[in-house]
């Protein structure tokens, strides 16, 4: 699915570079679970970006399902974000001007979803979260768990293939952060959508199939759980 | 899609009422104030468009020997031969207006009679209410506007009424009411006029005018033509009728030229001898639209600035947004979706702010009888103005926000690290902009203020304080009203005259026509030099016991003699007025004859018996002016009951000019407040954002030992440049500005006064002081730790 070969970022000072991600190189295959760890500034989140299209890489080849997407252009690349990708965050990053329901519709409405089947695909969600009750709310009336629930289903709504989530459980008490990445799991197990996650728990680790460390910038290990 | 926008841009609307607020009433103000400046503008430009022939419809002028104008006095013989005989004219219409009374039963009032050839109301379009519309083929038929048919009927139906009308002297007759016409609206109209009859009217009666003849003259003369593209071809065909005219009289034209409908309400002054009525200055339509222009300009700057400022707040949306799938151009149109509605909200309430702003408009210019009104149902131009106001106030004040703000990668946003405010370059020239339209509007308000005072204690170099002006029609008025008044004590000297020094003097040509020379006409009864207190710098005044001083003598203004560089004026020879050559046997001090927008003119004074004058010139002082009034009214009343008692006061000849300056000071302060306010709340919002964008940096300089001078420095070093590079900007140009419309509007002028700057930029820089030290004092009261812990 995802094939990155020598990639590279880094920031200009001067005539000195400051690397973040050097020569990283990975596979990761369809229906894969994978955890990235390292201690902070090793280049986690910036690696998440740059598999979520976010950010460009300096230098290096990043292959999406055999397609280059170092050489796309930016429109191409835009389509693929959005009909493979869902991101969630550690600080869940909800509208907060719009409702619950609202809040998960958005992607559709970038996807030109009509109208009739965007209610559908937004109730089945809520329905499946049991957040029905909860849909006429506005992000700040919810704790932080439902927020993240809110959250997972606004990625998933589009049935991506990836989701990248940047320590999900990093705001949350450790009792909502297990429901969340229960929730995860399930999804990876059953519906098979492939899960890139950053964090900082070993424990949330465990729930994914592959851990690679990250230090300075460099792939220190990669292995199986 | 559209939805989710309209409601995300509602509840930002709702979330953020402090912004929307400002925005909305300044964008709001700002909008009255086009609105106003639109239909004013319209009005000018439109003039005159309501007559169904407005295209093929011209007006005959002339070039002529000792003018360097084209003049509207032609001879009352061309239009209808061109009309017979030219093949591309279709109808001539002459139009012309004399002063009569007219009577009704008790009621007697002094009118403006005008008078038109028969077809005049198939080539302009009146519309008649009642009665017969040939009845201006009928000369026993007079017609009369809605307005008037009220006057003098009441409510009862005018029509077969008889008026009695008098034209001044003899030949009083009856005329029968015709027609009852819409009134004619002053500010849209070159013809204009409350009575109208056939002009057989002058051919008729005890001392006829032949029309047929070459030396008669009417006020204005109209053609229509067949196809408005004949135009040069029929103003080639008019050469031909020059050649009779000049037979008959020693001003001899060189060419008939047409001048179109369309533009002549505008063209008014550039036009001599047009006696169509005073028309308007073009400073009055254009004046008021830049004005308002530049409040909206404010108002946007404002929008933009305010806009960026709060922007902060949604970085986070639109981070969210982009890693949703929303491309750029989505948000970009979600966020001028909702600068539209803002200035949609806004757009509501300029147009009910402009229902109440425009009766206080029209009332300024009171002299004017301006009727300024929206007519949202018939003024389709309204609607296309009010569209074309919403795209460029949303594109002028939401363009560059939507621009900048969608720009942002959504991961630098998540990081946290982007954060805009007033340290961008756009938005400091955008607060110079704000800056130098508020030194604008303050010098130019400053500078009219300043400039209605110089001209009210001006001296015009005559009496304009004292004088009462009765209308006399005859010698016999005159004698019999001066021999019953003069017993009053309080009345000084009495005088007569055939016109009066400040309303509407005109040039007439001295020696003869090919030395181009021409010199303002006074024609002058016994003690009118006195009653006017102009004073006498050589020779001697008139006789009236001389009998030549009438027929050979003449007065010449000190202009006079320096434009014909004379050393010594006395018995020097010129003509002048009708051409007989006089001696000079004096010279008058200079004097401002037409209040101060001319500069004195040369002029001659011509010496009139009494059965010539048709105003009489009352002395009274400055202090009882009203009470005397009363007493000339009622005395009139009381001996000539059928006359009705006419009075002017001899300042109201400066009313105009007042009333000018007056409002334009006027406008202009209000335009100041507004755009002071607007830069304020703007400057405002853009040092708030800077705080805040630099509250660790602040709090972390305090922590060091900053003081509060240090940190005012370190917060304020960009504004300190925008404001003085703005107030340099600003200054020079505010003082070009006002020294160029006020140059433009008049003569007598103070000019930009060094003071009006100063205070200009003092105002701006104590507003932009208090505005930034407001918030600074807030910012040196909070406890830097605070902020440190919560960074």
């Amino acid at each position: 699915m995802i094939q990155l070969k020598n990639i590279e970022k880094y920031y200009r000072s001067g005539l000195s570079k400051t690397y973040i991600l050097k020569n990283v190189d990975l596979t990761i295959e369809e229906g894969e679970f994978v955890t990235i760890m390292g201690p902070s500034g090793a280049g986690k989140s910036t690696l998440l970006n740059i598999l979520g299209m976010l950010e460009d890489p300096t230098d290096g080849e990043y292959y999406f399902f055999d397609e280059p997407v170092h050489k796309l252009r930016e429109r191409k690349r835009n389509d693929i974000h959005k009909h493979y990708m869902g991101f969630v965050f550690q600080a869940y990053h909800l509208i907060d001007e719009l409702t619950v329901y609202e809040n998960i519709e958005t992607p559709l409405l970038y996807r030109k979803v009509k109208s009739k089947d965007r209610q559908s695909m937004v109730a089945e969600v809520l329905d499946r979260f049991n957040m029905v009750a909860k849909k006429d709310l506005f992000p700040n009336q919810l704790s932080g768990g439902q927020q993240q629930l809110v959250g997972i289903a606004r990625a998933i709504i589009s049935k991506p293939k990836l989701i990248l989530a940047d320590e999900p459980t990093g705001n949350l008490h450790t009792k909502q952060g297990e429901e969340i990445m229960e929730l995860f799991k399930k999804l990876n197990e059953e519906d098979g959508v492939t899960i890139v996650q950053v964090t900082h728990s070993e424990k949330n680790a465990q729930y994914g199939q592959r851990v690679i460390n990250l230090l300075d910038g460099w792939v220190s290990t990669d292995e199986k759980v | 899609m559209f939805q989710n926008y309209l409601k995300i841009a509602l509840r930002h609307i709702s979330r953020n009422k402090g912004y929307v607020f400002i925005n909305v009433i300044g964008l709001g103000i700002a909008l009255a104030c086009c609105l106003i400046a639109f239909v004013n503008y319209q009005a000018g430009e439109n003039a005159d468009s309501y007559h169904e022939n407005y295209d093929r419809l011209f007006m005959v002028v002339a070039n002529g020997v000792g003018y360097t104008q084209p003049t509207a006095d032609v001879s009352s013989a061309l239009v209808p031969l061109a009309a017979e005989e030219l093949s591309g004219v279709e109808a001539g219409v002459r139009f012309d207006k004399r002063g009569v009374t007219i009577q009704y039963g008790d009621a007697v009032f002094g009118e403006g009679l005008a008078l038109a050839d028969a077809n005049f109301l198939d080539v302009f379009t009146f519309n008649v209410l009642a009665g017969d519309v040939n009845a201006m083929k009928d000369p026993s038929k007079i017609l009369i506007t809605k307005k008037q048919a009220k006057k003098y009927f009441d409510e009862e139906t005018a029509i077969g009424k008889i008026l009695t009308i008098n034209p001044g002297q003899e030949g009083e007759r009856q005329l029968e009411v015709g027609a009852v016409i819409e009134d004619v609206v002053a500010q849209s109209s070159s013809v204009r006029f409350e009575f109208l009859t056939n002009i057989n009217f002058l051919e008729t009666g005890p001392r006829p005018d032949t029309l047929s003849n070459w030396s008669n003259r009417v006020n204005a003369s109209f053609v229509l033509l067949k196809n408005p593209a004949d135009e040069a071809q029929v103003t080639q065909q008019l050469a031909k009728y020059i050649d009779a005219r000049n037979q008959h009289t020693k001003w001899k034209r060189t060419k008939y030229l047409l001048e179109p409908m369309n533009g002549l309400f505008m063209k008014g002054n550039d036009i001599n001898n047009n006696r169509l009525g005073r028309a308007v200055h073009p400073a009055f339509y254009w004046g008021p639209g830049i004005m308002a222009l530049m409040i909206l300009l404010t108002a946007c700057l404002n929008f933009t600035n305010t806009t960026i400022s709060f922007s902060n707040k949604r970085l986070k949306e639109m981070g969210v947004r982009k890693v949703m799938g929303g491309g750029r151009m989505q948000l970009m149109f979600q966020l001028l979706g909702e600068s539209l509605v803002i200035c949609l909200l806004a757009v509501a309430v300029g147009v009910i702010l402009a229902e109440y702003l425009t009766p206080l408009y029209n009332a300024m210019w009171s002299s004017m009888d301006l009727a300024l009104s929206l007519d949202y149902f018939q003024n389709t131009g309204l609607w296309v103005f009010i569209g074309s106001m919403i795209l460029i106030t949303t594109l002028l004040g939401g363009a560059y926000p939507a621009f900048y703000i969608s720009s942002f990668r959504p991961s630098h946003i998540f990081r946290g690290n982007t954060k805009f405010g007033g340290d961008n370059w756009l938005i400091r020239s955008l607060l110079g902009f704000q800056i130098i339209i508020s030194l604008v509007s303050i010098i130019g308000g400053i500078t009219f203020a300043q400039n209605a005072a110089f001209q009210k204690s001006y001296d015009l170099g005559y009496n304009v304080d004292g004088v009462i002006n009765v209308q006399i029609r005859n010698e016999e008025e005159y004698t019999r009203f001066k021999n019953v008044i003069s017993e009053n004590p309080s009345i000084q000297r009495i005088a007569g005259g055939r016109n009066n020094l400040g309303f509407g003097n005109w040039n007439s040509n001295v020696g003869n026509p090919e030395d181009n020379r021409s010199a303002q006409t006074h024609l002058i009864g016994e003690d009118f030099l006195e009653v006017m207190g102009l004073n006498l710098v050589a020779g001697r005044t008139f006789d009236k016991n001389l009998e030549t001083d009438f027929t050979e003598s003449v007065l010449v203004t000190q202009k006079f003699v320096k434009e014909w560089q004379w050393d010594n004026p006395i018995g020097q020879k010129i003509k002048h007025y009708y051409g007989n050559e006089k001696k000079v046997i004096g010279v008058v001090e200079d004097f401002y004859a037409s209040s101060f927008f001319d500069k004195p003119t040369a002029g001659v004074f011509h010496f009139m018996k009494p059965d010539q004058f048709r105003v009489m010139k009352i002395n009274v002082g400055k202090n009882n002016l009203v009470e005397t009034n009363n007493y000339l009214k009622e005395k009139w009343t009381q001996h000539l009951p059928l006359v009705p008692f006419n009075s002017y006061y001899q300042d109201e000849a400066l009313m105009e000019a007042t009333m000018i300056t007056d409002n334009v000071s006027f406008l202009y302060l209000f335009l100041a407040i507004i755009s002071v306010l607007l830069a304020a709340t703007g400057l405002f919002s853009l040092v708030s954002l800077n705080v805040l964008k630099r509250a660790k940096e602040i709090a972390i300089r305090r922590v060091l030992g900053a003081t509060a001078e240090n940190i005012t420095y370190t917060i304020n070093k960009h504004y300190f440049l925008v404001f003085a590079i703005g107030g340099i900007i600003g200054a020079l140009l505010g003082g070009w500005f006002a020294g160029f419309l006020i140059d433009q509007i008049f003569k007598v002028t103070q000019g930009v006064s060094l003071i009006s700057t100063i205070l200009a930029v003092l105002a701006v820089c104590l507003v932009g002081g208090l505005t930034i030290g407001g918030k600074l004092l807030a910012v040196l009261q909070t406890n830097p730790a605070e902020t440190l812990k919560s960074e």
